[in-house]
């Protein structure tokens, strides 16, 4: 990744009453993305160990195609080599505001904002990587447009001693155009032109655009009330509109209000010993939510519906969108209550919280009868609710001479639960990866997304022989033996089908947080900071092709310890070639505990003495170094890393993915070394 | 753009300096989509109405669409038969199909179900927007409301022979319309439009043949008289009446191709069932079109598994391969069955062109594209555009020769039309004096499940004559515990129709029954 960029703003008191000022700058990024999606990562663990990387006497990429029976796929060093992913972004941001004083403590105050990126996205495959293309290429071209314009009046006023008072209220317009088009083609002579020569690809030239337009525009206020600065109340109200919804929804309301007491200037507590700080504060507030892409409430015809007479490609037009001139905001009201302590003069401060959140009119596809000609509509599907905790501790444990350390504790804790849908059935085909089956469910009553899947009751052992012969085969046809993976057959009925499949999993936390300490001694300063999680679980996808179905590429070690007849307690099915069947689905299995410890940071640093930097005429120097995500601790090795979020290409991943783990990158471990000079 | 620009910010300024309401603001928010047209805005010139049909064409390749992990839909009504099993179990609704114990949540049933819908609700918006334009050329709009009518009506006559009693919607859909939650329509009402349909398909001035690949005369006629056999046959049971309806259709088609012999006729070879080059063309009423300009041909879960048959080295899943029980079902001597020159092959040359190996097994070669694959010493093109058959004259040569028997024992005529997908096969046929009637019915029975094997054809067949061709007696079981031998499960009565797709009957509760035997909700 290269990136540059510049920056330019100003500010000019130019009347008494008048100050204007602006920003503008520039950036322009080039990153080389290579792989997107799942397939380096994932070859990395199914190319054959045996195989070099080229063969010595051709040259050419030694892969797992060359081998019969095994899955057709090209080596890991070969797709990094001969793919090329360039991504290519352009930023410019600029503003302008005006500051007007109209009267004594009355201030105007205008922004004009604007933002708008040019992105590129140039991808090229060579003739040996793109065998059925002989080679392709493709580029695209987005440039997305934003502009916004607020304006709003502050006022600010302090009545006697005790009594401080500041309104505002304010307008604004938002507006975000986006123009995309892509070209690609393939059937390359050669490989030399990459991407920088679409005209010479010879098949399939293809070519595409679209225009989106998106605006907001709302009113707003605001009002903050302070007595002795001991009860702090704030008012806000704004209504929100969005183009995004139905023609008799666009706006929405949404206030809050809260409320804060000081408890420490009270009397009673004013100049205690032990009590130096106590803040008592509690808030409710509606919030909207509008993220979803526009035209969704639109009835829309669809234009790409192409056909083929005579072997040339005719546009068509047909059935795309249903309207809903009714979708409107999603709303979270969310009540929080907190409390704030410091004790002996602030070494030590404690912070908690609780809130509840309840989401209502959730906007969602959600499934329609399809007899229709449609699969969705784009509603407002039902709530759900989010409570939760939030504990901070800072204390200041020693701080003595020139010795000091500083430890800062945090835990969060939210739990979620599905409380109402508007659609009869559950909502499937969310999250993702899917490739295999459904792996993500919506369902009242249920953490959203929780994972979905058969149970594995292990595998089937030589003494249950006949009993796993009376099941309806799931592995080709055949008679299901031991050594095959055992599903728990829910409903009784022999078969192993979608009536067997419940909630097996859930991908959100119970818990998370970190632990961070600060050190100082003389010049010497250190930090070390841990984050953790629990109680979050895992889908391991990547057991699908490295675990369950051994034979096609190589597996994980963990197949080793697969079924044997002197082996039955094992949860994997015994090893055998691909043509004698395999099992393969969304289960239990797959499901791993997420928990994890991770060493986030552990920085030691050297600040030079004041005697030396004054001779180096600088005002400061420090040396350090540090250790970023220096250690992980998981239940279990195979998961790798829990933290990382699917890869988005083309597997179907969404918001609901949270916890699907499939062949991604995982985080790097980073040494750094670092110089700092204050001049 | 930057005109645009200055024009929202300067009306922005004068709706702020109003500091007002939202009246006069209201069209900063109006949305109108600029890649997408509206059922408004459309449907008012002659293009919009060729523009409308693509669409409806275009829908009807849902069937080459993926279900889930090396499985596509139309693996749906191969599965069923018997006739084929797999090399791969990696997804589990096809193997529950494998299995017969699909249900309502097996992907290709609910795929299929959602496909042959939004084929029909592309022709309805067709079959309502397209009468209102004007002016068009008279004879162009009633072609396209015929090519319209057929495709709406042979996705209704899939639809009802997979699930019976069925919504049944003829306009356009909004989530207002009073059917958006349809109850179930009787078969027989279904039928009903099937045919009125395809009567005025009929009567739409369509030519005899259309290689462009758009649906011609010969096509609706044969699937006419296909819909009137199967009306004869179960679940109807309309009898006699039918089967002269369906003989007298088929008929028509025989006699035109006997007139014009090089516009329709059987292929000479069975290469040119599966060629790029005849396509559309003599025996090809029909076809699904498939062009990589668009898609490229979806039947490669055909190919053996990672076998390298292709340019593409060991690409294929094996997810669809024949039984040996039926492949060794043909008669001796077959020419269907033999190594490439046939509907089967056994050997082929490494990646396409290179040295020949040996298959270890029949694999189905109807859908193998040579010119896109590779043949000896040929490399490939690349470029699957092989379109997927749907009527050949091969089956309306069948379709009279078992209506017309029905009608009154085997006649010349219809010992003829069998006799001529014998003789391609190099089979001797018996003198039609050795045939009773109920020889001769079985006897063509065999040819359609030896002649339309991996066409999607022999599931309806066993549904309309709720019997099984038995690989190994050479004759019919009951439909009723006749056992599939690609999993040696046996068929039950609830498997002569699908499970409704349980989503659907969540979503809509005026469904109301799940069909016979299967888990409801």
């Amino acid at each position: 990744m290269k990136r540059y960029s510049g920056r330019f703003s100003i500010d000019d008191q130019v009347k008494s009453w008048l100050k204007i000022g602006g920003t503008l700058s520039y950036n322009y990024q080039t990153e080389n993305l290579v792989d997107i999606n799942d397939a380096v990562a994932r070859q990395i663990v199914e190319d054959f160990p045996f195989l070099p990387v080229r063969y010595p006497d051709t040259g050419v990429f030694a892969e797992n195609r060359d081998y019969p029976y095994a899955e057709g796929t090209m080596s890991s060093v070969h797709r990094l080599t001969d793919r090329r992913y360039i991504q290519n972004t352009q930023t410019m941001l600029g503003s302008l505001y005006t500051n007007i004083s109209l009267a004594k403590g009355l201030e105007m105050r205008t922004v004009l904002g604007t933002n708008i990126q040019t992105q590129e996205v140039n991808q090229s495959q060579t003739r040996t990587l793109n065998i059925g293309g002989n080679g392709n290429a493709s580029t695209q071209n987005t440039r997305t447009s934003f502009w916004s314009l607020e304006n709003y009046l502050t006022y600010n006023k302090q009545f006697g001693q005790d009594h401080s008072f500041t309104g505002l209220l304010g307008i604004s317009w938002q507006e975000t155009n986006t123009f995309r088009m892509n070209g690609s083609v393939s059937g390359f002579a050669t490989d030399y032109f990459g991407y920088n020569n679409l005209g010479a690809g010879a098949t399939n030239p293809s070519v595409g655009s679209d225009a989106t337009r998106f605006a907001f525009n709302s009113y707003f206020g605001r009002i903050n009330y302070g007595y002795k600065n001991k009860y702090l109340f704030t008012a806000t109200g704004r209504a929100d509109g969005s183009s995004k919804f139905g023609e008799n929804n666009k706006f929405a309301f949404f206030p809050s209000a809260a409320l804060a007491w000081r408890i420490s200037e009270e009397d009673f507590l004013k100049g205690n010993p032990i009590i130096s700080n106590m803040k008592l504060r509690s808030s409710y507030g509606l919030t909207g939510n509008s993220e979803i892409p526009p035209y969704q409430s639109l009835s829309l015809l669809s234009s790409n519906y192409a056909t083929i007479y005579n072997d040339t490609r005719n546009g068509g037009t047909g059935v795309n969108r249903l309207s809903n001139p009714d979708l409107k905001w999603e709303k979270t009201a969310q009540t929080d209550v907190g409390l704030e302590i410091g004790l002996f003069k602030g070494r030590v401060n404690v912070e908690l919280d609780y809130y509840y959140r309840l989401t209502t009119d959730m906007l969602l596809d959600a499934p329609v009868p399809q007899s229709s000609g449609y699969a969705t509509i784009r509603r407002n599907v039902g709530s759900m609710q989010n409570q939760g905790f939030e504990f901070a501790l800072n204390t200041i444990n020693v701080n003595k001479g020139s010795f000091s350390w500083n430890t800062t504790f945090n835990i969060s804790l939210n739990r979620n639960k599905v409380l109402s849908l508007a659609t009869p059935s559950d909502i499937f085909g969310v999250g993702g990866p899917n490739f295999t089956n459904q792996t993500n469910i919506i369902r009242i009553g249920e953490p959203v997304g929780a994972f979905w899947g058969l149970t594995r009751a292990g595998v089937w052992s030589e003494a249950e022989r006949e009993e796993a012969a009376k099941f309806t085969s799931y592995r080709n046809g055949l008679t299901i033996l031991p050594g095959d993976i055992k599903y728990l057959d829910v409903n009784g009925d022999k078969a192993i089908t979608d009536a067997d499949r419940s909630i097996i999993g859930n991908g959100s936390p119970k818990g998370w947080g970190a632990l961070t300490n600060n050190f100082k001694l003389g010049q010497f300063d250190a930090t070390l900071e841990l984050q953790y999680m629990y109680g979050n679980d895992v889908m391991l996808m990547n057991l699908h092709p490295s675990e369950d179905r051994q034979a096609l590429a190589n597996s994980y070690s963990s197949v080793l310890n697969a079924w044997t007849p002197t082996n039955q307690g094992s949860q994997i099915a015994q090893v055998r070639d691909t043509r004698a069947g395999y099992v393969t689905n969304v289960d239990s299995h797959w499901i791993k505990n997420g928990s994890f410890l991770r060493g986030k940071n552990l920085l030691i640093g050297y600040t030079l003495p004041p005697a030396v930097i004054n001779k180096l005429k600088i005002n400061r120097l420090r040396v350090y170094a540090s250790a970023q995500n220096f250690f992980l601790l998981v239940e279990d090795p195979i998961v790798g890393d829990p933290e990382v979020t699917p890869t988005n290409q083309g597997t179907g991943s969404s918001a609901f993915s949270q916890g699907q783990i499939w062949h991604n990158y995982p985080k790097p471990t980073t040494y750094l070394v670092g110089l700092q000079i204050g001049l | 753009m930057r005109h645009t620009l200055v024009k929202h910010i300067s009306r922005a300024l004068l709706c702020g300096f109003a500091l007002t309401s939202t009246v006069g603001c209201k069209e900063f928010l109006e949305e109108k989509a600029p890649s997408n047209l509206t059922p408004e805005s459309f449907y008012t010139i002659p293009d919009h109405a060729e523009s409308a049909l693509a669409s409806v064409y275009a829908s009807l390749r849902f069937m080459g669409d993926g279900a889930g992990i090396f499985s596509s839909n139309w693996q749906l009504l191969e599965a069923l038969t018997g006739t084929s099993t797999t090399e791969t179990a990696q997804n589990s609704d096809l193997n529950n199909l494998y299995g017969l114990v699909h249900d309502g949540n097996t992907a290709h049933v609910v795929q299929y179900w959602n496909g042959l819908y939004r084929v029909i609700a592309n022709a309805n918006l067709v079959l309502d927007k397209v009468p209102g334009i004007t002016p068009m050329d008279a004879a162009q709009k009633t072609k396209i409301l015929g090519e319209a009518r057929f495709l709406r009506a042979s996705a209704y006559f899939t639809a009802v022979r997979l699930w019976g009693d069925i919504p049944l919607i003829t306009k356009p859909q909004t989530a207002a319309s009073a059917d958006f939650l349809p109850t179930r329509t009787s078969k027989e009402e279904v039928y009903k439009l099937i045919v009125e349909d395809l009567i005025a398909a009929e009567a739409a001035g369509l030519a005899w043949m259309d290689v462009s690949g758009r649906v011609n005369l010969a096509a609706v006629k044969t699937q006419l008289a296909k819909v009137y056999l199967t009306m004869a046959g179960f679940p109807l049971s309309k009898g006699a009446s039918y089967y002269k309806l369906a003989a007298d259709k088929a008929l028509e088609v025989v006699t035109y191709a006997n007139a014009n012999p090089s516009t329709i006729n059987l292929f000479t070879t069975y290469e040119d069932v599966h060629k790029e080059s005849t396509e559309n063309r003599v025996e090809h009423l029909f076809q699904l079109q498939y062009n990589t300009l668009v898609a490229g041909n979806p039947m490669d879960n055909f190919y053996p598994n990672f076998k390298p048959v292709t340019y593409n080295g060991p690409g294929g899943t094996g997810s669809s391969v024949p039984t040996a029980a039926f492949y060794n079902s043909y008669e001796k001597g077959d020419l269907r069955t033999k190594d490439q020159a046939g509907y089967f092959y056994t050997t082929y040359f490494t990646n396409g062109n290179g040295a020949p190996f040996d298959l270890g097994a029949p694999y189905v070669f109807k859908h193998f594209n040579r010119t896109a694959n590779g043949t000896s010493g040929v490399a490939g093109s690349r470029q699957n555009n092989l379109n997927v058959p749907q009527i050949r004259f091969a089956e309306t040569l069948l379709i009279f020769a078992e209506a017309q028997n029905e009608v009154g024992g085997p006649t010349q005529a219809a010992y003829d039309a069998m006799k001529r997908i014998r003789d391609r096969a190099t089979l001797t046929t018996p003198a039609l004096g050795t045939y009773t009637q109920a020889t001769f019915r079985e006897a063509v029975w065999r040819e359609r499940w030896h002649e339309l094997c991996y066409e999607q054809i022999t599931w309806f067949d066993m549904v309309r004559l709720q019997k099984v061709y038995n690989e190994k007696t050479n004759g019919f079981d009951a439909f009723v515990g006749h056992v599939n031998l690609s999993s040696n499960q046996a068929l039950q009565e609830k498997h002569l129709l699908l499970p409704i797709p349980k989503q659907e009957l969540l979503n809509n509760p005026n469904l109301k029954t799940q069909n016979p035997g299967y888990p409801g909700v």
